[in-house]
């Protein structure tokens, strides 16, 4: 009847515990069975919160972390073929873009194109007007 | 009501309040990094296919992913580039897949020296 709840998402955690002991306390919930509650409760609260903030963290950390992966990978090898003025291109177009499929056909620009010029002007027009 | 007793229940719903916003906060943090990590494992892996697919196809682009998989957790470098990196410049230099699946396999041995020359040094 009285099993630990779980806290409302408008409540501030104090207060929602505190309101809970309360209500257990009126209806005359024996102090050790409260104390236990209160416990699981907080236990329960405690993980539920550190989950919601693990998953909200993680909800644009993901394709942050993607860009700079495909980034690190596509940098390397277009500074190798092209020199570093095209791959710090590559980089700062990587902070805008966060499309999967951009890599894809940045890779394919990177053997097709024979110069830097050639390579600038294919993500020159890429950027600019056929994003994925 | 024993006043001693809600001035209690208030302070220890007040301390357990401050603990949940800090626990959401660590959450947070470590949720991001989690997954920051885990997206550029994946970016990684899919620029690396996204080349090797776009000079020898997409089987060989499979292949390549597969024998780079445990490579692809590697840490920032701290000079110079990883080796991911460096599998995107051998899929660049390479002129048949052979070569470079073999080229992969060279790097990847080389990763597992230095890993147990580390794991060496480490353990004394």
């Amino acid at each position: 009847m009285f099993g630990a709840r779980t806290m409302g998402p408008a409540s501030s955690p104090g207060a929602w515990l505190e309101g809970y002991e309360g209500g257990l306390r009126s209806t005359g919930v024996p102090h050790e069975r409260r104390m236990r509650l209160v416990a699981e409760s907080v236990a329960g609260l405690t993980a539920e919160t550190y989950f919601a903030g693990y998953v909200r963290g993680g909800e644009s950390a993901y394709n942050d972390g993607m860009a700079e992966g495909q980034s690190e990978v596509i940098h390397s090898v277009v500074w190798v073929k092209f020199g570093p003025m095209a791959a710090h291109r590559v980089s700062e177009v990587y902070e805008r873009i966060r499309e999967p499929e951009w890599t894809a056909r940045l890779a394919a620009c990177v053997f097709t194109c024979g110069t830097a010029t050639e390579f600038l002007a294919r993500v020159k027009e890429l950027t600019e007007g056929e994003r994925p | 009501m024993n006043s001693k007793h809600v001035v209690t229940i208030a302070g220890f719903a007040e301390e357990v309040g401050q603990d949940i916003r800090s626990r959401h906060r660590s959450g947070f943090d470590e949720g991001r990094a989690s997954a920051y990590e885990a997206g550029r494992v994946a970016g990684r892996q899919s620029a690396i296919h996204g080349l090797t697919a776009a000079r020898f196809g997409l089987e060989t682009a499979d292949h390549v992913v597969e024998a780079t998989r445990s490579m692809t957790y590697e840490p920032e470098p701290i000079v110079g580039i990883n080796n991911s990196g460096r599998i995107g410049i051998c899929v660049l230099t390479c002129s048949t897949a052979e070569e470079l699946l073999a080229r992969v396999r060279e790097v990847k041995e080389e990763e597992a020296k230095r890993d147990r020359k580390l794991r060496a040094l480490f353990s004394g």
